[in-house]
């Protein structure tokens, strides 16, 4: 799977993009423990409370938004990109 | 000296006479409209729905708001309203930096600009005066050159001058108005109907004022409150923290390119896959950044300076590289070249002339020209950067292809016998988010009071997750009443005048607080977003005189599916969208009604 970090998200992690592997039945509340793990600084851009998604960070499964799919719990079985962002907007 | 509640610094400037003078506005014109872009929407209705655009007889309103250039967060925002020569609507755009907030330190909280001066004349306004002063010296000059001849007669401390370039001497239907260079009153035209009134700049002297409000702790309390909000380390806006304050605008070319609404090759597809990152605000603040410029009271400081480092333009310094015209000039025209986008935005910007509607005139030129429509020796190819930078010096001149594109490219692609390839709505170009991927944003498109625009209802601020309003952008389900209520309370906030991107930390109660306590009345959040109902009414009223045509989007974007990104497969359902928006206004097919007219209490 190829994770693509975006605007302020991407300086924490010190690289544009990743290719992970992640265990069967993974969901976007286990790529984000995987990654928090790895990078303890996402920690307050990625975690909230048990089971929900923060509402600092856009996860986007597929060109998705984990939002409108099943949130932290969305499956990720299958799926060949993932893309991080903090909340943006503009003009 | 401090500032003079808003309202009764109205001056009316008759070119033809070369005479002013200062009338208030009318109380209840100010009490019902507010300001800024309602306020001058009141009195270009005064002139006449039937009026021609670029004839004498068509007002140019300069207005600031009741917050313009007091200590409110990013109140650093005038409008100038119009009826545009390219869509026959009402037009208002907005402009930052600090030209607002010095019209008002000048004593004057409106300038209503009538008739049509013999010989091109400037304003000169300090101190509550104005004088009208011979421009012939200037006429023919660009903005940048223009710019510096002023700052040199008059000095740069405390100036602001606001000019049109050749794209407004020659009344190219898109032309613009720029003030210190880079920002710009950038879209429907108000640059061309500066030119057909021989107008060729605005130069303000003042320097800074304190505010008078009628509560001044009621003020202190509401203004702390919303700075509170837009310095939230989870927000946005937080300064040198958030997305927006470190990336600026073009932060969002690649969240656009991941979910299938970034249009490309003139909405033919809806992403530019790995190319996107070449010109997308993480690139330019990696590789072309060299300052953070800011306006007027505004800690978040959204602007890029950029310096192209090599290249043919290596060397050019300009600000800023925003999302519109990185896309419009770019992914749009197939065009991956950051260095490229920045010179073209300068010429825009010294032309003086809109880059969206550029970029949209380019890439449905590219697609005629893919298609074979366009007479052999006139074709433009896709992503070609020297063609584009050459052809946007004839299109200011109105020469050649240029000529052509000079109205824009729904009368260009008409002229072509295909209208179907302009990406456009009531004659206004489309802005940088595809319908197909962002379902309340095309809404907000085809109900735009000035033809297509992303500024009216900025529904994106829910569908990106940005608000915590539940708005998934592949359903069309509820969107008309989102888009009604977001329309509502910006058109309030572009009347205070307050920077669009104040709505992302401030919502209506913020915004009513800084309003009643600065204007020392009693004002909660119903009465914004009735004020803002109000406007977009009064506007839509204006435009149904006029004889608008209706709510549209093109047909790309209802029968051709998305082709790529997290939107593949989507059509906008505008049909069915359209019928929860009229139901949530009480419009008739797009027309107001006598009884909502009298509901509100537009005369």
């Amino acid at each position: 799977m190829k994770l693509t970090f975006h605007a302020t998200l991407r300086p924490v992690v010190g690289e544009r993009t990743l290719d992970i592997a992640l265990p069967p039945g993974a969901t976007v509340a286990t790529l984000i423990e995987i990654l928090v793990e790895r990078w303890p600084g996402l920690s307050e851009h990625l975690q909230a409370e048990q089971g929900e998604l923060s509402r600092r960070v856009n996860v986007f499964v597929a060109g998705r938004n984990a939002r409108w799919l099943d949130g932290a719990a969305t499956a990720l079985d299958g799926v060949a990109e993932v893309d991080f962002f903090p909340p943006i907007a503009g003009g | 000296m401090e500032l003079r509640t808003f309202g009764r610094d109205i001056a009316h400037i008759d070119l033809a006479a070369r005479t002013w003078e200062m009338r208030p506005a009318p109380e209840d014109w100010v009490r019902s409209y507010i300001g800024g872009r309602g306020l001058g929407v009141r009195y270009l209705l005064e002139a006449g729905p039937e009026v021609e655009a670029l004839s004498p007889s068509n007002v140019l309103c300069f207005m600031s708001g009741p917050l313009t250039g007091s200590e409110a967060s990013m109140s650093g925002r005038w409008v100038c309203v119009t009826k545009s020569p390219l869509t026959g609507t009402v037009t208002d755009s907005h402009q930052g930096g600090w030209s607002g907030a010095r019209l008002r330190w000048s004593g004057f909280d409106g300038l209503v600009f009538e008739g049509r001066a013999s010989a091109p004349v400037y304003a000169f306004i300090e101190d509550g005066r104005i004088e009208l002063r011979d421009a012939s010296d200037l006429w023919g000059k660009n903005i940048h050159e223009t710019i510096r001849i002023l700052q040199e007669r008059y000095g740069e401390k405390d100036l602001s001058v606001n000019a049109i370039g050749s794209g407004g001497e020659n009344q190219v239907r898109f032309a613009a108005w720029l003030n210190e260079d880079d920002r710009a009153f950038g879209r429907g035209g108000t640059g061309a109907v500066g030119g057909s009134k021989n107008l060729k700049a605005i130069v303000v002297r003042a320097g800074k004022k304190k505010s008078q409000v009628g509560d001044p702790d009621g003020w202190k309390a509401a203004r702390s409150r919303a700075l509170d909000g837009i310095r939230d380390e989870n927000n946005l806006t937080s300064p040198r923290k958030g997305g927006l304050s470190i990336y600026g605008t073009n932060v969002l070319m690649n969240i656009a390119n991941t979910i299938g609404a970034l249009g490309t090759r003139n909405s033919q597809f809806t992403a530019f896959g790995d190319r996107a990152e070449k010109i997308s605000g993480e690139y330019v603040d990696q590789h072309l950044r060299v300052g953070k410029p800011t306006c007027h009271a505004c800690p978040v400081a959204c602007k890029t300076e950029v310096e192209v480092k090599e290249g043919p333009w290596a060397g050019l310094r300009m600000e800023s590289v925003e999302y519109e015209p990185a896309w419009s000039l770019g992914a749009n025209c197939d065009n991956d070249d950051a260095a490229a986008i920045i010179k073209l935005i300068d010429q825009c910007n010294d032309l003086g002339i809109d880059p969206i509607e550029l970029g949209n005139a380019f890439s449905m030129w590219m697609e005629a020209t893919e298609k074979g429509w366009v007479p052999e020796g006139q074709g433009l190819a896709w992503g070609d950067t020297q063609a584009m930078v050459a052809l946007t010096e004839d299109v200011a001149a109105r020469q050649g292809v240029g000529k052509a594109l000079s109205e824009g490219p729904a009368m260009a692609a008409a002229g072509l016998g295909h209208p179907e390839i302009a990406m456009a709505v009531k004659g206004q170009a489309l802005p940088a988010y595809d319908p197909r991927g962002l379902k309340g944003m095309g809404l907000g498109y085809a109900t735009s009071n000035r033809g297509a625009c992303h500024l009216r209802a900025y529904v994106a601020a829910a569908e990106l997750g940005v608000v915590p309003i539940e708005a998934d952008p592949l359903e069309w389900r509820g969107k008309g009443e989102l888009v009604k209520v977001f329309q509502d309370l910006h058109a309030f906030s572009d009347s205070l005048d307050l920077c669009k991107f104040s709505a992302f930390a401030e919502d209506a109660e913020v915004y009513a607080a800084q309003y009643a306590s600065a204007m020392g009345i009693e004002f909660g959040s119903d009465d914004v977003m009735l004020a803002g109902e109000r406007i977009y009414n009064l506007e839509r009223h204006y435009n149904n005189l006029a004889g608008v045509p209706a709510d549209t989007l093109p047909a790309r974007f209802t029968e051709e599916a998305s082709t790529e990104g997290g939107s593949k497969g989507h059509v906008s359902e505008l049909s069915e969208m359209l019928v929860e928006y009229y139901a949530a206004r009480g419009w008739e097919d797009g027309v107001v009604p006598n009884a909502k007219l009298e509901e509100l209490g537009i005369r």
